[in-house]
């Protein structure tokens, strides 16, 4: 029976072909079955439009936009992460931030835009990760639960090697700023290291994890009202990160020097949150427009 | 596009059922069957066959399913091992509402009228 299938376009059989097979194989094979799956066989070679890529491949579409957006984010996140060390020391801060009132607004507007893209991207990402793994687990679908596992793992050693380093350095005697030991440096290098490979491959396990995933359409559109407010917030934070890095260079240049992001860092900040934003707002633009077509197919 | 009985005026298809051909009425009766909770295609054949004394080949079956996916009257949901069960999706259960709605009253003038006439 499962040979019958191959009278079937390439399209539906990668469409259908799985569950179909597995209907073939409930169905006592009688003529009538054999002449109506012939017949069948013929009208999706002579309406090869029926096919359902309209809905099917922009669900996919749409799963690959959101995970182009949880990209985008991350870059975006190594910024911010930069940029939060900005009124570091606040001994330089503090006086300049008290003499333009607007550079505080600006960082709180930045950092706040940044908190709320993330508390967005958990709210849409979470569910479609936690179904991803659950409908793994049951099925035993490999190639969703290893990288799944891999991203764990990251995370658990990333976690108790920071735990470790935070223990080492603190653990030194004496009060204050004390100067890195050699080790220390060793430690803080390797956790550097550790930080930027562990994103990297993390972002990959989970963005592989959630397109191989078994998620249902409705989530996955779903998801997409998240993944833009993500987007919003991403762009919010990068036009104050972008007005913040202009006003320091105008008004308070002193700060360029002083402070731990100051000066190039600062430039760097916005290159990459722009990067960031670009991906997303591709990501965004991609996503609606599947969206809309889904719509427009359902209409 | 409607057709007429006497006055009455019976809309027909009107919510994406129109154009399908031979599917049409295997796409009603998969709509109605998943009106009662998702199914994959062999739970389908058997509550249809169960609801409505007709047994519907798979080719039908995935012929009408296609066509009705594409209209986004249902939608997939994740697979149970190879099996993958669909649902109505809400304009899905506005179109068979007004399917049904169409064929009880296109029952109820027929049956009055066959009263009428043949007692």
């Amino acid at each position: 029976m499962h040979q019958l299938l191959h009278l079937y376009p390439q399209k539906w059989r990668t469409r259908y072909g799985d569950e179909m097979a597995a209907l073939l194989e409930a169905c006592p094979f009688t003529p009538f079955v054999l002449l109506d799956v012939l017949l069948g066989a013929l009208d999706a070679h002579l309406h090869p439009d029926i096919l359902p890529e309209g809905v099917f491949g922009m669900t996919k579409r749409i799963r690959s936009a959101e995970i182009a957006i949880f990209c985008g984010f991350v870059i975006f996140g190594v910024a911010f992460l930069v940029l939060l060390r900005l009124p570091d020391p606040l001994a330089s801060w503090d006086p300049a931030a008290a003499a333009h009132p607007e550079l505080n607004v600006l960082y709180r507007t930045a950092q706040w835009a940044g908190y709320a893209g993330l508390l967005a991207l958990l709210a849409g990402g979470t569910p479609l990760v936690l179904v991803a793994l659950k409908r793994a687990y049951q099925t035993r679908q490999r190639e969703v639960l290893r990288p799944l596992a891999v991203a764990t793992g990251i995370s658990v050693v990333y976690v108790a090697y920071s735990v470790v380093v935070f223990v080492v350095v603190s653990s030194r005697p004496g009060t204050g700023v004390r100067p890195l030991r050699p080790m220390d440096e060793w430690l803080s290098l390797i956790w550097l290291l550790f930080s930027c490979v562990g994103l990297v491959v993390g972002t990959i396990c989970v963005s592989l994890a959630v397109a191989r995933g078994d998620v249902g359409a409705s989530l996955i559109r779903l998801a997409l009202i998240p993944a833009a407010i993500t987007t919003l917030c991403i762009a919010v934070s990068l036009g104050a990160t972008a007005t913040l890095t202009t006003l320091i260079v105008n008004e308070a240049p002193g700060l360029m020097d002083s402070q731990d992001s100051g000066g190039v860092f600062l430039v760097a900040i916005v290159g990459f949150m722009g990067i960031a934003l670009a991906i997303a707002l591709a990501g965004l633009v991609r996503g609606l427009r599947a969206q809309g077509a889904t719509r427009g197919a359902a209409a | 596009m409607t057709y007429e009985i006497g006055k009455a005026e019976v809309p027909r298809m009107e919510t994406g059922l129109a154009d399908l051909g031979r599917f049409s009425d295997p796409s009603l009766l998969i709509l109605a069957s998943l009106a009662g909770g998702p199914k994959h295609g062999y739970a389908m054949i058997e509550d249809i066959e169960t609801m409505a004394s007709v047994r519907l080949g798979p080719g039908t079956l995935y012929g009408a399913l296609a066509r009705l996916e594409q209209r986004g009257l249902i939608e997939p949901l994740p697979a149970e091992e190879r099996r993958r069960p669909y649902r109505l999706t809400g304009v899905g259960v506005v179109a068979l509402r007004e399917q049904l709605t169409s064929l009880e009253s296109f029952a109820t003038t027929g049956l009055r009228r066959l009263a009428a006439s043949w007692g």
